[in-house]
Parts: C-alpha cells; structure tokens; sequence
C-alpha cells in the first residue's frame, strides 16, 4: 500500500530542487564533498561544522540542508578516488573500497576502478533514495506512537550503539561519551532552570555551543594532530601515472562483474546505515567479505586453481563496498529525520543543523516541514546524477585536488574554524573556547580516543534527559516506566546487548572452541 | 634505510612515553570527574537527588565518567612496557610524541590561535587573519614565503568581502577602518 500522496509530495519536492538558487546549493554541496571527500583527513563531518555558522544567516533553512547533504554523499564519492588512486582512504568508510581498487589501479586499470565506484555509487545511491522515499513517512508515523520512555530508550541506544561499534576500546569510547555527555549538561537545566557547571560565568549559562564543539574537535583538533605528526610523516605527492587513466571504462566483463555486487551493496548498506551502527564502515567491510567469500566459492565451482582474483585487484571487491558505502547514506537519513536519531558523527552535525534552525526532526517532521524534507529527499536524486557527471568525464580534474599543499590546507582550516567560531557572538572568547576543545580533541586523537560518541553525547544527551525526566513526571516518578512498556524494554535490552557485539568473534571462536583470528570487531572512526 | 632503523628506535621511545601520557590522562580524568563529581551537590536542587530534579543526570554522567576513568587507569597500569597496546590500534597514531619535538607544531599552533583570538578586535579581521594564515602556514612545514603572503592576503580579502558585503556576517574592521 504505496500511498500516492508521495509521488504527489516528492513531485513537489523535486520542483523546489529544480529551482536555479537550489540547484546552485545542490552543486556547491557535492563539489564540496568531492573535494573534502578526496583529501585525506578532512570529513564531511567538519566540512558541515565549519558551514554551519555561515548558514545560519540563510533566511531558508531548504538550501542548508541541500548542500549539508550534498557533502555528505559527495564525500562517500569522494572518498573511492582516493582510495583508488593513491591508497589513502580520504575517510573510512572508503578503507575497503582501497584494497582491491589500488591493486586494480597499480594493474592500470584505475579508470575501470573509479567507474565502478561512480556508477555503483549512483545505482546505490539512487536505489536506496527510493527506498527512503516510501519507508520514511510510515516509519515516522509510527514513531509519533513513540512515548517518552521510548525515546529515552531509543537515545541511549543510539549513543551506546555508536560507542561500543567506533574505535578500539569499550572504556576509551564509553569515557568520550561520558566526556560528551557532561559538555551537553552545562549551562540553564532546561526544566528547572538551575545552573549546571557554568563555574559562576554568565557565558556558559546558555551552555556550550554545539558547533564550537564540532569545529573545536573536528578542525582544531585534527589540525593540531597533523601539526605533531609532520615530522614523522613527510608530506607525500600524489604519484599519479597519467596513462593508466585513459585505459577506458568498463568493459563487458566488468559490468556483468559488478551489477550484482551494486545490489547486494545496497542491500547491505542501506539497512545498516539505519540501524545505529556508527554509519559507513560495518557495510562496507560486510560486502567485500561476502564478495570476496562469493568469487572464492565460484572459482572452487569452476575448479580453477587460483581461487579468485582478490587480493590482485577484483572488481567486485570496489563495486560491491562502494554501493554499499552510498547507499548507507540514505540509510543514515531514515532515522535522522524520522526520529531525529543520529546514527554517524556526520549525522549528528546535521541534526545539530537542524536544531539551529529550529526545525525539529521526528515524526512531525513530514508534517511541519513537508516541502524542507520532500526537498532535501529529491535533492538525493538530483545530486547523485550531479556526482555520476563530475565523476565519470571530470576525473581528472579532482585528482589535481590531491595536490593542494597541506600546510596551506590547514592553515585554511583554521581561518575557517576560527571564522565560524567568531561569527556565533563575535568576540575572541569562542575562538579560546573552540582551542580549548580543540586541544582535548588533539589528546583524543593521540590517545586513540573515539570522537563521535562526544559528538553524540552534546547532541543526544540534552533530549535524552529531557525525555527520562519527562516520562518520570509522567508516571509520579515510578521508574519501572521504562521496564513495563514493552517497545521500551526491547530497545533497553537491545542497548545491552549492543555493548556485546564488538566481542562477538571471541564468543564465537570460544563456543567453536577454535582460537579468535581477531579480539574485538573494530571499525574505523566515522568522520 | 638509516631512516628506517631511526623510526624503530624512535616507536620504542613512542610507546614509552604513550604509557606514560595515557597514564598522566587518566589521572587528569580522575580528577576533573571527581571535581565534578562534588560539583554535583553545588547545582540547587529543591528535591535533592531526585531522578525528576536537576541532580540526578550530572550525578549518573560524573560517576560514571569516575568509574570509567579509573578502569582506563588500571588498563594503562596493567599494559606491559615496550610494546605496543594490544588491538589494531596504529602504532603511530598512539604515539605520546615527547621524545622528539613533535609538540612545539601543536603548541605553536594554539599559541597563534590564543593571539588571534586577543588581537582579531583591536587589528582587525583582514590583518589578523591573514597574520594567522601566514604564521599557521610557516608552522606547519611551508616555506615558500611569497606564495603563502598572496594566499593570504587574497584569502583574507575574499572571505571579508563575502561575509560583510554578501552574508551580512559583520567582522572587526579594527586598525585599517573600512
């Protein structure tokens, strides 16, 4: 039961997209992603940060968020010509897209490589935007049943999700949530008006700004972190060998290669962008095991002796990650704007935009801002066809990208950053307070402290009280609210159990009684 | 190949000085959680510690964070000395950098920005930032002079131009008085 109502609402949306100042948003939005996708260390995430003061003297918040998706999606693009090319993921969830895509790029076969990253992207891409065009409204419709409890719940298992899944240790990312959580406590207790940590200074009653934070860890601590490093890693050219791009596109084989892997990719990568596994990196590491598992068992059916080109540069070892990697984005969308959940530290920068410009997401959402959501939905179509022309014919032209120096890069970062920082009140004190921030995101960084989780903590912790005090006033402070309801308990069971799944492999190994290959699963830091 | 052999000897002394850092951090943790943690009793607070009240969610986060802290303790205590951290961590990104001069860059870095900060008022945007650019730039490893004062320069004038005459953004004239 499709209701016609959403050909109706994205046909609308669409024609608010195809306005020419939109359209310039659009292209701005994916040109940016490109870019910060391409260079190594830059992410969408601090791209839309350091945006995000800019923004907030737009007078319509559409061609924000047009642009803020813009980024996102055009860096997973991004992200595989890096990979490809010079095998440096430009963020991680491009890290299994670079094992077989360089080896297919030192083959010569880079252009092969990068089409089939561009149009599985596209494929990806433009697969799962339909499918978050149906599935959105109903989730949201069912989400308005949510009560208090259930949000508390569906919070804390967001936050918990994303810590126990990025970085290395439960204890390092349970310590940066705490660490987030405490920033988003400072400032006016929203109900009861008393003061919470504002060390009897009036400029952290209003708390401590959201995006000083993003800016502060993202930009400020990440340019801190290469400064230290610059001794130990030189800064390294691009070698790019201009002929082994003008070996052509795909060839037949290639593409009965790698129309299989596109679909299972999406399949793949959709479902878990939604679901609060810290975005990219789970789908795309899922896809090239389960490639990789497939070619090795077709090749055992052949009775060849090489099982499989894998490990010297197999197609199916891009195609299938980088759909997986796009189409996870609009997985990422599902809960964002149908329940205001972050599910990646890029996500949760996006709902703090949202939060600027006092637009709530959740279930009302589809209602108050019909034309925003159905114009940010339609924009996906629009910027994944965008992305497929930059990325096909204009190739070349962004491998230049990669030669920008980084010293100038960064210092540019901070001219932005500290821009800003600035502009939110216009005095120095912001700038001090983002260095300060900053300065903890750089012992972050050096200790292998995760970043997202204190992302998720300013962002989520604020509501997340809210809604446990709120379903508490609610039932006469009996707090077997939260174990009663059904819906609540299941999502609390389901946060427990989250913080097991990193072990999984060892419990396996232990019940196989075979020795564990790995200890922990780990997966890179969402950027 | 002599440079390899420096950076074997230079990820001992990494590792080292990283037990050493993650400890420091983890007693800086103890200590601001549980300052915090007492902190917890300053916040008024008609109903004491009730979960309804304003106490009880600074309370949850600043135990847990004194709870959490001290198990990063212990795990730095109990990880075995000269080699590196069990897990797929990357040596070189753990590494605390006090053996060699790794930190004047990050501290010079925040040195230029705590300046910027003070002086973008008094001497305005376009210089201070283009002071900023320039000395960030030097910092961090260039050394081509004349290319970094015209993209500093240029970089400067652009984003004023864009953000007073286009954004509506104002920022500090300061000394020059546009």
């Amino acid at each position: 039961m499709i209701p016609l109502a959403v050909f109706g609402d994205l046909m609308h949306g669409f024609g608010t997209v195809l306005d020419p100042m939109n359209l310039l948003w659009a292209v701005l939005g994916v040109t940016l992603g490109m870019l910060v996708g391409i260079l190594p260390g830059i992410g969408p995430a601090l791209t839309i940060a350091l945006l995000l003061p800019i923004t907030f003297n737009f007078s319509d918040p559409i061609g924000a968020f047009i642009m803020f998706a813009g980024i996102y999606y055009g860096a997973m693009y991004g992200g595989s010509t890096t990979s490809i090319l010079i095998n440096t993921p430009g963020e991680s969830a491009s890290v299994a897209t670079a094992i077989e895509g360089h080896k297919m790029a030192l083959k010569g076969r880079a252009r092969a490589a990068l089409a089939t990253a561009a149009i599985g992207s596209f494929v990806a891409g433009t697969i799962s935007t339909v499918l978050l065009t149906f599935v959105a409204e109903p989730i949201g419709s069912l989400a308005s049943k949510f009560q208090a409890t259930d949000y508390f719940a569906i919070t804390l298992l967001a936050m918990v999700a994303v810590t126990a899944l990025v970085g290395h240790s439960l204890i390092r990312g349970l310590l940066s949530l705490t660490v987030g959580l405490f920033i988003g406590l400072i400032g006016l207790d929203s109900l009861s008006g008393a003061q919470r940590y504002t060390f009897g200074t009036l400029r952290l009653l209003d708390g401590v700004d959201v995006v000083i934070v993003i800016v502060g860890l993202f930009a400020i601590g990440e340019t801190l972190h290469v400064a230290s490093k610059l001794r130990s890693a030189p800064d390294r050219p691009a070698v790019l060998e201009k002929g082994r791009l003008r070996t052509g596109y795909l060839n037949k084989s290639d593409w009965s290669r790698s129309w299989a892997p596109w679909l299972r990719g999406t399949a793949l990568g959709f479902p878990f962008g939604a679901i609060p596994s810290g975005g990219a990196e789970v789908p795309t590491f899922l896809s090239y095991t389960i490639e990789k598992r497939r070619a090795r068992k077709r090749a055992r059916r052949a009775g060849r002796q090489h099982p499989d080109e894998f490990g010297d540069g197999a197609i199916e070892g891009v195609a299938g990650p980088e759909a997986a990697n796009n189409a996870s984005f609009s997985g990422v969308l599902v809960p964002l704007l149908t329940l205001g959940l972050p599910t990646s530290a890029t996500a949760a920068v996006m709902l703090a935009a949202f939060q600027i410009f006092n637009v709530q997401p959740g279930p009302q959402l589809f209602e108050d801002q019909g034309t925003l959501v159905w114009t940010l939905i339609a924009s996906l179509y629009v910027g994944n066809l965008i992305l497929l022309i930059m990325n096909l014919p204009l190739i070349q032209i962004w491998v230049q990208v990669l030669k920008v120096p980084r010293p100038l890069l960064y210092a540019g970062i901070l001219v932005f950053a500290c821009l800003g920082v600035y502009s939110l009140s216009g005095s120095g004190y912001e700038v001090l307070m983002a260095l300060l921030i900053g300065v903890i995101g750089f012992f972050m960084r050096k200790l292998d402290f995760p970043i997202a989780p204190v992302i998720l903590g300013v962002i989520l912790g604020p509501t997340m009280e809210e809604q446990f005090r709120r379903a508490l006033v609610i039932s006469n402070g009996d707090g077997s609210v939260f174990f009663t309801r059904p819906l609540s308990l299941i999502i609390i069971v389901l946060t427990v159990l989250a913080l097991f799944v990193p072990y999984l492999p060892r419990l396996v190994a232990r019940v196989r009684g075979t020795q564990p290959t790995r200890d922990r699963l780990t997966f890179g830091e969402d950027d | 190949m002599s440079e390899q052999v420096e950076q074997v000897r230079t990820a001992d002394v990494e590792v080292e000085a990283s037990r050493l850092v993650r400890i420091i951090a983890a007693v800086v943790l103890i200590v601001l959680s549980a300052t915090f943690l007492v902190g917890v009793f300053d916040i008024r607070s008609p109903k004491g510690l009730d979960p309804q009240g304003p106490r009880f969610f600074p309370l949850l986060v600043t135990s847990a964070w004194l709870l959490l802290s001290i198990g990063y303790l212990v795990e730095g205590l109990r990880a075995p000395r000269r080699t590196p951290e069990a897990g797929p961590a990357e040596p070189t990104e753990t590494g605390g950098g006090i053996a060699d001069r790794s930190w004047f860059e990050p501290v010079a870095i925040s040195a230029l920005l705590v300046l910027y900060a003070f002086l973008v008022v008094p001497l305005g945007y376009l210089i201070a930032t283009a002071l900023l650019f320039f000395a960030a730039a030097r910092v961090l490893g260039s050394r081509q002079v004349a290319r970094d004062i015209v993209v500093a320069v240029v970089l400067s004038v652009v984003v004023y131009i864009a953000f007073t005459q286009f954004l509506d953004i104002s920022l500090p004239e300061g000394v020059l008085g546009l």
